[in-house]
């Protein structure tokens, strides 16, 4: 049985990783390394709070069960990044509740094989963007865009885009308002319809 | 981020929602519970676990049981999560199946599963209890050595004079860990009863054992 890094598990997030009662599970990992990253943790090996196998998950999540059925809800994978984990979360997701929902919070800066493997999976994606412009996005991530970007053309083509909500940020001294409309423009032109823009708190 | 008790306070509303829509008799108990409540507080997790119990009994007896999406309404909906036909399915699953409501007289099963106006209390409260636990857990070997850890619900009875009895495993991620919770339960002090009014009455209890090995 596969084992995954987690650095925690939140229960009961009300509709922000999704429609309704939540459970996040957060994994360590990540192949960014953003200026604000919310959860730093996740980027160095003290941080593994748990390795935990898809059983062990799913007993401990299974506890609010209820809340999900009532309520449209069930498991958001976050992180650090849940797309280094795709295996994990394929097994976790052909032995959870057929009923349950699940969400993914991805940047989305993998290969594009963890996207196409996880994709049947997903009842939503959740994908923070961060800029469109290269150099803004290799400057706030210290990475480059180009998997970000293959990985949207993909997903336009390939997901229903209703199931996809693209988070685009405000960031202080990296981005301004203009930039983030541009990003939105270009991600609408690409196919997508639904953003959430936000201000990141620096 | 203090919240007070408005993640409690939204997961009572679920829960009254799914009683109402089962023809089920729940009153929830004021959360008495000392700071921020995320809605896992033994009070709030013995109300759930209630439901379950009240919910698997109306399966068994062949009756129809309604939860999908019945709590939904009371989230801004995510219209991009779900499709309209899935909403319009679970709205006609609640009208069709949804029973008559009846008043019912308090049965003495209602007193005996938690169905009192006070409820029965660990003395010093739910962060007392806790910690009760935690003091006295001998961590079973075997589970320590295999990485196994969990949350054991356990059933028992709180008696009139408040004392524990009748005590059993409800629900349980794996067996290494039953006898552990059962020993705990067992040599708990005694509580302080639920009442009806001024009078003390039994009243059953269920509560989660964590074993965590951080």
């Amino acid at each position: 049985m596969l084992k995954a890094p987690i650095i925690g598990i939140e229960r009961h997030r009300l509709t922000t990783d999704g429609q309704g009662v939540t459970t996040l599970v957060a994994f360590h990992g990540c192949p960014l390394h953003c200026r604000y990253c919310l959860n730093p943790q996740c980027l160095v090996p003290e941080g593994v709070k748990r390795r935990i196998s898809t059983k062990q998950l799913l007993d401990e999540v299974a506890v609010d069960d209820l809340y999900f059925q009532a309520t449209g809800g069930g498991i958001c994978f976050g992180g650090g990044e849940p797309l280094l984990h795709t295996q994990f979360i394929a097994e976790f997701c052909r032995s959870c509740p057929p009923s349950w929902h699940i969400y993914l919070e991805t940047s989305l800066s993998t290969k594009l094989d963890a996207v196409q493997e996880i994709l049947p999976h997903i009842h939503h994606f959740y994908i923070d963007i961060k800029d469109l412009n290269p150099v803004t996005y290799q400057a706030y991530t210290s990475r480059t865009i180009a998997p970000l970007r293959c990985n949207l053309q993909w997903l336009a083509q390939n997901a229903d885009t209703d199931h996809v909500t693209l988070r685009l940020p405000h960031i202080t001294g990296f981005n301004t308002p203009d930039d983030v409309s541009r990003s939105r423009a270009e991600l609408a032109k690409m196919g997508f319809s639904h953003f959430d823009e936000l201000t990141y708190l620096v | 981020m203090y919240r007070g008790k408005k993640i409690c306070e939204v997961l009572k509303a679920v829960r009254l929602h799914i009683a109402q829509a089962n023809d089920i008799r729940y009153v929830p108990q004021v959360c008495t519970h000392e700071g921020e409540c995320r809605g896992t507080c033994p009070a709030c997790e013995t109300e759930v676990h209630y439901l379950e119990h009240q919910l698997d009994m109306r399966q068994a007896l062949g009756k129809a049981v309604v939860i999908a999406g019945i709590g939904a309404a009371l989230f801004p909906s995510v219209a991009q999560a779900q499709t309209p036909d899935t909403l319009v399915q679970k709205k006609q699953q609640v009208t069709s199946d949804t029973l008559a409501g009846k008043k019912s007289q308090i049965s003495d099963d209602d007193i005996l599963f938690g169905l009192v106006e006070e409820n029965a209390q660990f003395p010093g409260g739910d962060t007392a209890c806790k910690l009760w636990i935690q003091k006295h857990m001998r961590y079973p070997r075997e589970a320590r050595k295999k990485g196994i850890e969990g949350r054991v619900i356990v059933k028992f009875v709180v008696q009139k004079n408040g004392s524990v009895g009748e005590v059993e495993i409800h629900r349980s991620p794996n067996a290494l860990l039953d006898a552990e919770a059962l020993r705990l339960v067992k040599s708990m002090p005694k509580w302080k009863p639920a009442r009806q009014g001024a009078k003390c009455v039994e009243s059953k209890f269920l509560l989660p054992v964590e074993f965590k090995l951080h």
